[in-house]
């Protein structure tokens, strides 16, 4: 039953993993064009779109959250790996399924107080001195959604982790 | 609550929960139980700290650094600095420093500089008979000059912490990072005297890897160039670096596809999110201090035991080094500087000379066991136990240890350039 759920999950994070990291990308290729050619613009002809300067790094929270949860499942995070390298076979089995436990309510305590701020955000309608204006509760809208497929992927970990019990 | 959470905290770092993590959760619990503070305060600080305008030089300078390593920058330089040292005992061990310090120049990330001249000049190394847990540690020791040869990644993330110009921060490391460059080729000639030397290359052939080496060298111009004649901002010098390291790759050296481009995009976001994970989540910790006064606190302490500006740069020293240890260099900055930097103004010393001192011993701390993720890196380019490599460590420690000696000694090298600025 946990291996049918598992391997749901998985498909269903694989999707959500390309499509975050489809945003970051974008958000990263789209940065190094706008600030070159703001920098171009400027030089030029004297003037310069704010949006060009502001928007960059407005964007940085959707390249970032989204990701947690991918680097996650590849492992890319930093941790102190201490307990990783002393512990073998059934110990750090154990280690890996406590990590994931704790991911997954970190991830889930995260999404629903990021959900509580961006609705608040969102009563408050600010929104950024930049020539377009964006709303904040959409920047901030990142986190809940970054913290959200983190549990999933972490959720995913834990039960990869449980199964591979079964398994054996 | 704040030191049950700060226990909670040591322990999920101990059970290797991801750090960001851990500065999340425990900061999170003082700032929301503790502190009553509501999230979406913790929100809006974070929020502020990731979209500042200085920190976007970081992915923009990591993008500019794989693009390179993917045009074959990295290649040229390397086979310009062996034909100009590679006759010297341990020709190749300096060619790797040089090019790791002409690497540095355009590039913030210290893995990218391993991996770039690490997997062009260890395995010859390794052939040619050094040892590889020398080879190894050699290349994580030159990939520190990334943190002090501008751009660096740190000195942006130090400028975003302090206020500081990047201007500033970047020209602080110009003079370190030569003179650590200096030290770390004295200690090659010294361990490599009596290995066999290549032959010495023709003037023809210098000439030769120098105009093939030219648009590699001309980034730094271009990057430092921009900054200091005041025609670009970091950033923007960063995006004109990458859009030149495209240019290069695909009409000079036609060695970028496509497809490595849109490998040096997905490398760069991921790098990126590992770093400004870190950042978001430490911020929630200068939250706290700010409402708890600590950094006041402790300025308090150390007026009233009459701490020198010396034996406060030695105590930061011993406690950089423990921490670098054990946590990588993002987490060490966002876990001190809010706390050193009353201290450092309180204390009349000078924040370049500070941000060098910091700088060099958070990265002996990176250099040490279990926490080195520049050894790892540089193990996994030959397919080394890094465990076997730690065996070289002490060498490179204590040329470190030299170097951030003298920059302890003579706070010359760190104010000189910034106050000709």
């Amino acid at each position: 039953m946990l291996g049918v759920v598992h391997d749901g999950l998985r498909r269903v994070n694989d999707v959500i993993a390309v499509l975050a990291m489809a945003i970051a990308m974008a958000v990263v290729g789209f940065a190094v064009l706008a600030v070159l050619a703001g920098a171009i613009e400027r030089h030029t002809t004297g003037m310069g779109y704010a949006w060009m300067h502001d928007l960059p790094p407005f964007l940085m929270p959707w390249c970032v959250f989204p990701l947690l949860g991918v680097l996650l499942r590849q492992d890319r995070h930093i941790i102190v790996e201490v307990a990783p390298t002393m512990l073998k076979g059934e110990r750090l089995r154990l280690l890996r399924i406590v990590v994931a436990a704790i991911c997954l309510a970190a991830g889930i305590a995260f999404c629903v107080a990021g959900i509580a701020a961006v609705s608040f955000f969102r009563l408050l309608g600010e929104v950024t001195e930049t020539e377009i204006e964006i709303a904040f509760w959409w920047l901030y809208a990142a986190f809940p959604v970054g913290f959200g497929v983190f549990a999933l992927c972490a959720l995913e970990l834990l039960l990869r982790e449980l199964t591979r019990k079964a398994a054996t | 609550m704040i030191w049950p959470a700060s226990l909670l905290s040591l322990l999920l770092l101990l059970l290797a929960v991801p750090i960001f993590l851990v500065f999340g959760i425990g900061s999170s619990l003082v700032a929301t139980a503790g502190l009553n503070l509501p999230w979406s305060t913790l929100l809006q600080v974070s929020f502020g700290a990731i979209t500042k305008h200085v920190l976007l030089a970081i992915p923009l300078f990591i993008f500019a650094g794989l693009v390179m390593l993917r045009a074959g920058v990295a290649r040229r330089l390397v086979d310009f600095c062996i034909t100009l040292v590679g006759h010297w005992p341990g020709g190749l061990g300096i060619a790797m420093v040089l090019a790791m310090g002409f690497f540095a120049a355009f590039c913030g990330s210290i893995l990218a500089a391993i991996t770039a001249v690490g997997s062009i000049l260890m395995p010859t190394m390794v052939e040619r008979g050094y040892p590889k847990p020398f080879v190894v540690v050699l290349a994580a020791t030159a990939g520190l000059l990334e943190g002090l040869i501008p751009p660096s990644n740190a000195a942006i993330i130090f400028s975003a912490l302090t206020q500081v110009p990047v201007s500033k921060t970047f020209a602080a490391g110009m003079l370190p990072g030569l003179v650590f460059m200096a030290l770390l080729i004295v200690f090659v000639l010294w361990s490599c005297r009596h290995m066999p030397r290549d032959r010495r290359a023709s003037w023809q052939e210098r000439w030769r890897a120098f105009v093939v080496a030219i648009p590699g060298l001309l980034t730094p111009v271009i990057i430092l160039g921009g900054i200091y004649a005041g025609l670009l901002t970091p950033s923007e010098a960063a995006s004109v670096a990458a859009a030149w390291a495209v240019l290069v790759g695909f009409l000079v050296y036609r060695e970028l596809t496509w497809r490595g481009l849109l490998q040096a995009l997905q490398a760069t976001a991921v790098t990126t999110t590992v770093i400004f994970a870190i950042i978001a989540m430490a911020t929630f910790l200068s939250v706290i201090l700010t409402y708890t006064r600590a950094p006041q606190g402790i300025v308090e302490y150390f007026t009233a035991f009459g701490v020198t500006p010396l034996t406060f740069l030695l105590m930061v020293g011993v406690i950089c080094l423990i921490l670098g240890t054990f946590l990588e260099a993002v987490p060490v900055f966002y876990l001190t500087i809010p706390v050193f930097y009353a201290v450092v103004i309180a204390l009349g010393i000078e924040m370049t000379h500070f941000y060098i001192v910091f700088g060099a011993f958070v990265g002996l701390g990176l250099l040490t066991p279990p926490v080195c993720v520049g050894v790892y890196t540089a193990a996994a380019v030959i397919k080394e136990a890094p465990e076997r490599a730690f065996r070289a460590v002490p060498g490179f420690l204590a040329v470190g240890l030299v170097y951030a000696s003298l920059m302890i000694a003579f706070p010359w090298f760190a104010t000189w350039l910034p106050s000709k600025l």
